[in-house]
């Protein structure tokens, strides 16, 4: 079994942050998964932002929300995978997918974000999916990651795994 | 009821470049007797080139050009959407690359040991500072995969590039 689970983060109580400390350094590539919700009105889906090793990165994303297609260049996209709760379906959570390739060696780090989220089929912001991507600003090994809602706590029974594959 | 694994099958990092790099021998069973049923690539990988090319990968070693495939991405900040029939170059593209390792592609290939259906595989490829891509392949030919090569239009691969796989069975 070379896909070992390392830990699970899960609120309890609303957050503005979460963080993933004291990632191993015996394994090649990072996985995160995550299932989320925010506390944001549905008009305002503010997604989330990530820093690996406390920065930001270069990133492009293309997303789809309803009928909008939208390409995307910056130094700290959000992931638009937020999931409301404004108005949302209760008990609904958006998914994301982090991969880390090679996030034990000293250079900066690729990194592949692909997320879902589906709460009201009517409202702006009620149905996203997107590619997210680019690369770190840091060039250590990945020993750390925050996920960070700026505008919006994060909510109760949001959960993160955090898997090492090697 | 048999439990799913995530099995490492093959993993290579270059000491010195090369044009091509092939996975072979693929397994069919795990070491419980389990069938794989799905074969996971990844690759984090550059070419000596200054200007993009593209990363493919053929199954087989068959170049009989029988693929169809189509994608969407963001490519340099514009959307982009395409199809491709009969693919000319007979790879199937997936992601772009040049002199530096910010290349990072996954590749899915469903059932690939079976005989007994056409092989899909459905792509993420990740280039940096320039594009976020999403896509599919179909290939026209029902054998078990039992090797994968990886090409960027004949440029060497850079040192350093990896290339992995996994295999899943249950």
């Amino acid at each position: 079994m070379t896909m070992v689970l390392v830990e699970t983060l899960t609120v309890e109580t609303p957050v503005t942050f979460i963080d993933i400390t004291g990632i191993p350094q015996d394994a090649t590539d990072l996985l995160i998964i995550m299932s989320s919700r925010e506390g944001g009105d549905q008009s305002s889906d503010s997604g989330f932002q990530f820093t690996v090793n406390g920065a930001y990165g270069d990133f492009k994303a293309v997303y789809g929300q309803i009928t909008q297609v939208v390409a995307q260049t910056g130094s700290n996209l959000y992931v638009p995978s937020g999931m409301p709760t404004g108005g949302a379906t209760a008990g609904a959570f958006g998914n994301t997918q982090i991969y880390i390739p090679n996030y034990t060696l000293s250079q900066r780090h690729p990194v592949a974000v692909d997320s879902v989220g589906e709460n009201v089929s009517d409202v702006q912001f009620g149905q996203k999916m997107s590619l997210f991507g680019g690369l770190t600003s840091s060039s250590q090994p990945v020993t750390s990651m925050r996920i960070i809602y700026s505008n919006d706590a994060i909510q109760p029974n949001t959960t993160v795994f955090i898997y090492k594959i090697s | 009821m048999t439990t799913p694994t995530y099995d490492l099958l093959s993993s290579t990092v270059l000491t010195s470049t090369a044009t091509s790099v092939t996975i072979s021998s693929l397994p069919t069973l795990d070491a419980n007797g389990n069938t794989y049923k799905d074969l996971i690539l990844t690759s984090q990988c550059g070419t000596t080139s200054s200007q993009l090319q593209y990363l493919g990968i053929r199954l087989n070693s068959d170049s009989s050009g029988n693929r169809l495939q189509t994608f969407f991405a963001n490519y340099n900040n514009s959307l982009a959407a395409n199809t491709f029939g009969g693919v000319t170059t007979n790879w199937d593209n997936a992601s772009q690359v040049r002199n530096d390792l910010h290349s990072f592609c996954t590749f899915q290939i469903f059932d690939y040991t079976s005989t007994n259906k056409q092989k899909t595989i459905l792509f993420r490829s990740s280039k940096a500072d320039y594009a976020e891509a999403l896509g599919g392949a179909r290939v026209d030919a029902t054998q078990a995969v039992n090797s994968v090569t990886f090409s960027a239009d004949g440029f060497p691969f850079l040192v350093g590039s990896t290339f992995r796989a996994y295999g899943i069975a249950g």
